[in-house]
């Protein structure tokens, strides 16, 4: 089951998933070699210049290589994403196990928490601290992650409320295994589908999320850039000044496209039934 | 399956088809504009029309006592009026609501003499007891008035007869006049009846009457607010305009965006950078949109801490009383030294900063006289040339030389590293600090910039004078005043964070405030100029240029250093440049 | 059924009480602290002692939770803004009604798009035409909504000057007649209600469609077919039905996204809504007006949950028995 994944491009969903994520992977890891700018140095007398040989994605404001600042925005899109949704995921996979599994009061605190949690417009919430924060990375990552693990913990709980009784958790407890190791050893590696399905949901939805901060001006802050931000910078004409917005649009589009569709593949191979 | 791969690519590509879709259709407007004249000579002009105003954010208030915001006071300028306004020489002022007034230096006193036609615009004249009302607003300490540092010389204002008031002052200073006209006159029959406790969440913030030649119309919420004409304005200044509307666009793209499509026709505070396009596109003649820009009121500098803040921390800690503490104080390792100071101004190309940061629209500022004021002098101030090879033997002469070979300056094994912090979010500050970090380690020295929270910028670091250097800038007065800033009285306050003290300059900062006539006072000036610009706490980066743009139908439009709102019932609109927004109101 | 509705009702309570003071929480551990908003060096101590005064913020923060606690639950009342002194909840109901017009029409043009197409390609699944629009449809649910404003108002505002691309009215909108005046509502409207519609209808589309899929392969609609019940008769009276159920519980994801798409699309097309007004609070640290925005956004979308568990309750003769459900 855990190789099936990897070889199952016939699933549609799944293989164009893969090659749009690849492609920006690509992107993003060769990109360095392909120009030698720095994406922070400025040269005004270059200032906001259509694509061109030697600026193959044009000029920002300051001059700077917006292809330059592509690559290292959108690694820093990623790096958000991919750790925000990193911890969220241990935050929720650790509260899930635990509240379904000690069930009774616990259990009803922590759905309490996860129902107040999910209640609060995401967006909204995010914007509110790091916009009162000091902007910094670690805590837009941290703050992402916090407001996102309740999902995977509702996930995470259901499936083992219906593993609970299955036999073979019985015999492990009779074998007098300790709760821990039956989480891990036994309950993890049965719900592991789901969760690799909604982890990888949930990089598209806090990269649409990032990209909306660091578009209002609140997320990835100067000289650093972000998709959003180089958005943000292209906010003004935007269709005069299309090598800001287009390119930095269709590559969030192109990513956050490309994790939907290979959830969406997943979560047909590993439950055909539950598939949208 | 072959079907189903060309469905696949297919798919693929759609999305990047639909966004392709925009750019087929052809750009349609390179129509030519043809700007005719601004300031007409053989002028008819025919009242009417509307003047859109974009402005960033909405007004906290329309109550002159606690307005702060830009966009609140032009609204209120427009409003309310003074006893008097300032002259473009920025010395001598014009009748307003007061018609004529007298100045008696040896009991220092000023008798001023009220127009007698002013009405409040709910038909109540404006008398003498609005003037002493306003006064006694202004100094009570529950309002909290942003400008009582102005009439802290005045012992009383007094009304003899409805159209006489009378300012009479401690001693006698250049200033009187000026500290006497400052603020807008307030209404006593509508505001008396308010406690100044309750004054601050009052209906009249939102609902201002003022004498001034536009009275409020209406307030939408977040969206716009009307000024009409007041058709009760005194004497034959009434306004050729109809109506103001003053539209809350609170983002920067937006507000361009309406500025270029006709919606809005005056914008204040654009960024150096839209501005060069609207000026490029004013002078191309493919935008009726008039570029203006002016010398504003704000530079930035990098102001250098000269004293340690470890010894400043412990000598405030203990508690003795400050004139004792201050030889405790030991001076900053780094920055202590004037040397030091001038090296490191001298290795900043200022010029190149300047230019990069501000898009070309800023002047060169090297001492702390504003250039606007009548007091500038330019050849008062010390100018540092660039020169990183003056700088770096000035640097070894000190003692700091690059002597383990990791190209950063040392001294005793101590590299010369410091932490160079500014605001976050000002876009240009940070671009300075990150320029500067670049020119100094060519050099050898290693500038980490640091972009801080202002709250714990303003709020903590600079008060306590926990800081190495900083970026920042100040907005100025029309009248020099730097005694906040480096006068050893108010050492210990928030402003004063570089910690220099000299008592040469105690002294010239005392006399130049003294000093009865201009001429002596200007002598005073240029020895502070050259004082600090030879001392160097600060090393002065420019002066900036407020860049606005207005369409070109308004006819008439004055602006100098005051801004842009120097005569705004004066602006008219010839009929045959009329916009529908013109013409479609009801009278 | 009343039993369970009143539950329901009960079991809000701590979830809001709970809410209400996280919201307090995140803003007063958010890093930055109100008091400092007014550390202008220009002002005396005492001033700014008076101006602390004013806006309470010369307490301790529990004894400032605790008259902010007593003050929203027993008068509704959230205090006053730092930036204008008005009280929060009027600026709040001021700036509702833009996002109220805004997501009611999005929502109406995404139930709409959203379940019209489903049907439709439900009927026709594994056609040519069901994938072009189910791409499509991928397509929108992936895109930030912001970047599809922003080439919204580049192309139908600045290249093509046929749509304005801000504002919920024109200047002179008072002086038009009536059919002026909703023509002039219209053409604003367009844009933003298609930004803020198109990624939710495409999300609506894909629960719908999938829903009205299994709905027509199930035994019993297989059944009426062999009895020959007319195919819009199955159509409409039963697939639709069944289908429509998890919309209605949706309506607890839709309300939140629909609040935080506010926020990007009021930003985009400078409409004076809520999302409009925090977003201002934040960059002027107006922490009153944050605070109740918060709770009062919170608080609608813990009522719209209710509305939604209720109405399937009433819809859904299995959780109605108590039997199904998490």
């Amino acid at each position: 089951m855990k190789i099936l994944p990897l070889i199952a491009l016939k699933n549609r969903s799944l293989s164009s998933g893969y090659a749009a994520i690849g492609f920006v992977f690509l992107f993003l890891l060769l990109g360095p070699l392909l120009t030698p700018i720095n994406h922070t140095s400025q040269n005004l007398s270059v200032s906001l210049q259509a694509p061109s040989a030697s600026h193959w994605v044009g000029t920002d404001y300051y001059g700077r290589d917006v292809f330059a600042r592509l690559v290292y925005g959108g690694r820093i899109t990623w790096l958000v994403a991919i750790a925000a949704t990193l911890i969220a995921v241990c935050i929720g996979t650790i509260i899930g196990l635990f509240s379904a599994y000690r069930g009774g009061w616990i259990d009803l605190v922590v759905m309490r928490l996860v129902d107040v949690m999910l209640a609060f417009p995401k967006l909204f919430v995010v914007l509110l601290i790091v916009g009162l924060g000091a902007s910094s990375i670690n805590l837009l990552i941290w703050v992402l992650a916090l407001f996102s693990w309740m999902e995977i913990a509702r996930i995470i709980r259901s499936e083992v409320m219906s593993q609970k009784n299955r036999t073979y958790i019985k015999s492990a407890r009779a074998l007098g295994f300790g709760t821990p190791r039956i989480l891990l050893k036994h309950v993890l590696p049965n719900i592991l589908g789901p969760i690799i399905v909604s982890s990888v949901l949930l990089i598209s939805t806090i990269i649409l999320v990032e990209s909306g901060l660091s578009f209002l001006g609140l997320g990835i802050q100067a000289p650093n850039a972000s998709w959003g931000s180089i958005l943000n910078d292209g906010k003004i004409d935007p269709l005069g000044t299309w090598w800001l917005s287009v390119p930095a649009g269709l590559l969030i589009l192109t990513t956050v496209t490309g994790f939907n569709l290979i959830g969406d593949g997943l979560q047909k191979l590993f439950d055909p039934k539950k598939s949208l | 399956m072959k079907i189903q791969r060309r469905s696949l690519i297919f798919q693929i590509c759609l999305p990047y088809l639909i966004v392709s879709l925009p750019f087929s259709c052809q750009k349609n407007n390179n129509k030519q504009f043809e700007h005719s004249d601004l300031y007409p000579k053989n002028k008819q002009i025919q009242d009417g029309g509307t003047l859109v105003i974009g402005i960033r954010a909405e007004p906290e208030s329309l109550n002159p006592l606690f307005a702060l915001s830009q966009s609140a006071r032009n609204i209120i300028g427009l409003v309310f009026s003074r006893l008097a306004d300032i002259n473009e020489d920025l010395k001598s002022f014009s009748p307003r609501l007061a018609k004529s007034w007298e100045i008696s230096t040896d009991n220092p006193q000023i008798t001023f003499h009220l127009r007698t036609d002013a009405h409040w615009q709910d038909g109540t004249p404006c008398t003498s007891k609005d003037v002493v009302f306003t006064y006694k607003m202004h100094i009570n300490p529950a309002i909290a008035w942003d400008g009582v540092a102005f009439k802290q010389n005045i012992s009383s204002v007094e009304a003899p007869n409805d159209s006489t008031v009378v300012f009479s002052f401690y001693q006698n200073s250049r200033s009187m006049l000026m500290d006497a006209v400052e603020g807008y006159i307030l209404p006593v029959h509508i505001l008396q009846n308010i406690s100044p406790e309750n004054l601050f969440t009052a209906d009249f913030n939102r609902h201002p009457i003022g004498t001034g030649p536009f009275q409020f119309g209406n307030w939408v919420d977040m969206q716009t607010i009307t000024l009409l004409k007041n058709n009760k304005f005194y004497g034959p200044g009434k306004s050729h305009l109809d109506r103001i509307i003053f539209q809350t666009v609170p983002d920067n793209f937006n507000l361009l965006n309406q500025l270029k499509a006709g919606e809005i026709d005056l914008v204040e505070g654009i960024y150096p950078k839209d501005f060069q396009s609207i000026l490029q596109n004013w002078d191309q003649g493919q935008s009726d949109i008039r570029p203006i820009s002016y010398l504003g009121r704000r530079y930035d500098f990098i102001g250098w801490n000269m004293i340690d803040p470890e010894s400043y921390r412990i000598a405030v800690d203990t508690g003795t009383p400050p004139d004792a503490i201050k030889n405790d104080i030991e001076p900053n390792a780094l920055f202590g030294r004037r040397e030091i100071r001038a090296a490191l101004t001298m290795a900043l190309d200022r010029e190149a900063i300047m230019n990069t940061v501000n898009f070309g629209m800023a002047v060169s500022l090297n001492g702390p006289v504003p250039p606007i004021l009548p007091s500038y002098n330019e050849s008062a101030n010390v100018s540092w040339e660039y020169n990183p090879q003056k700088a770096k033997k000035i640097l070894s002469e000190q003692g700091w030389t690059d002597s383990d070979g990791d190209n950063i300056l040392d001294k005793n094994r101590v590299p010369f590293e410091f932490e160079l912090l500014t605001e976050s979010g000002n876009l240009r500050w940070e671009q300075v600090a990150t320029i500067v970090q670049a020119q100094l380690v060519e050099i050898g020295i290693r500038a980490t910039p640091r972009f801080l929270e202002p709250a714990l910028l303003y709020g903590k670091l600079l008060p306590a004078k926990d800081f190495d250097a900083v970026v920042i800038g100040w907005s100025v007065g029309l009248t020099p005043d730097f005694s906040p800033l480096f006068h050893s009285a108010t050492f210990f306050t928030p402003f004063h964070f570089t910690g220099y003290s000299s008592p040469e300059y105690d002294r010239l900062d005392d006399l130049s405030k003294t000093a009865l006539s201009d001429d002596k006072a200007q002598e005073y000036y240029d020895k502070i100029a050259q004082l600090l610009s030879n001392d160097l706490p600060y090393t002065w980066l420019y002066y900036r240029m407020e860049c606005s743009a207005v369409h070109s139908r308004f006819k008439d439009i004055i602006y100098d250093k005051r801004g842009i709102y120097i005569n705004p019932e004066d602006w008219w609109i010839p009929q045959s440049e009329r916009l529908f927004i013109d013409t479609v109101f009801q009278k | 059924m009343l039993h369970g509705i009143i539950r329901r009702l009960l079991s809000a309570i701590p979830t809001l009480l709970i809410g209400i003071t996280l919201c307090f929480l995140i803003i007063h551990l958010a890093p930055g602290n109100p008091a400092t908003r007014f550390l202008n060096p220009s002002q005396s101590a005492q001033t700014q002692e008076i101006i602390r005064e004013r806006f309470g913020l010369n307490q301790s923060v529990p004894v400032q939770y605790g008259h902010w606690l007593e003050r929203v639950l027993f008068h509704f009342d959230f205090g006053y803004s730092f930036y204008n002194g008005k009280s929060c909840v009027a600026v709040l109901i001021s700036a509702l009604k833009p996002t109220l017009i805004l997501s009611f029409w999005a929502l109406i043009f995404a139930l709409f798009v959203g379940v019209s197409l489903g049907i439709f390609t439900a009927t026709k699944a594994d056609t040519h035409f069901d994938r072009i629009i189910n791409s499509i449809m991928m397509v929108f649910i992936s895109t930030p909504a912001f970047w599809l404003g922003l080439m919204f108002i580049g192309l139908f505002t600045i290249r093509l000057g046929w749509l304005p691309g801000s504002h919920l009215h024109s200047l002179y909108y008072d002086q038009l007649n009536s059919f002026g005046q909703l023509l002039d509502s219209v053409k604003h409207l367009i844009l933003p209600v298609l930004t803020l519609g198109l990624p939710l209808a495409a999300t609506l589309f894909k629960y719908i469609r999938t829903g009205m899929i299994d709905a027509l392969q199930s035994d019993y609609i297989l059944a009426a077919r062999a009895r020959g019940i007319r195919q819009s008769t199955i159509l409409w009276k039963y697939s639709l039905k069944n289908s429509l159920l998890p919309v209605v519980s949706l309506l607890g994801v839709i309300i939140p996204a629909l609040l935080s798409g506010a926020v990007i699309v009021e930003v985009v097309f400078a409409l004076p809504g809520v999302g409009r007004a925090m977003v201002t609070a934040v960059f002027g640290r107006d922490y009153p007006i944050l605070m109740a925005g918060a709770t009062l956004a919170f608080i609608t979308v813990i009522f719209f949950n209710m509305i939604a568990d209720i109405l399937n309750m009433i819809l859904d003769p299995r959780i109605r028995n108590g039997s199904g459900g998490l």
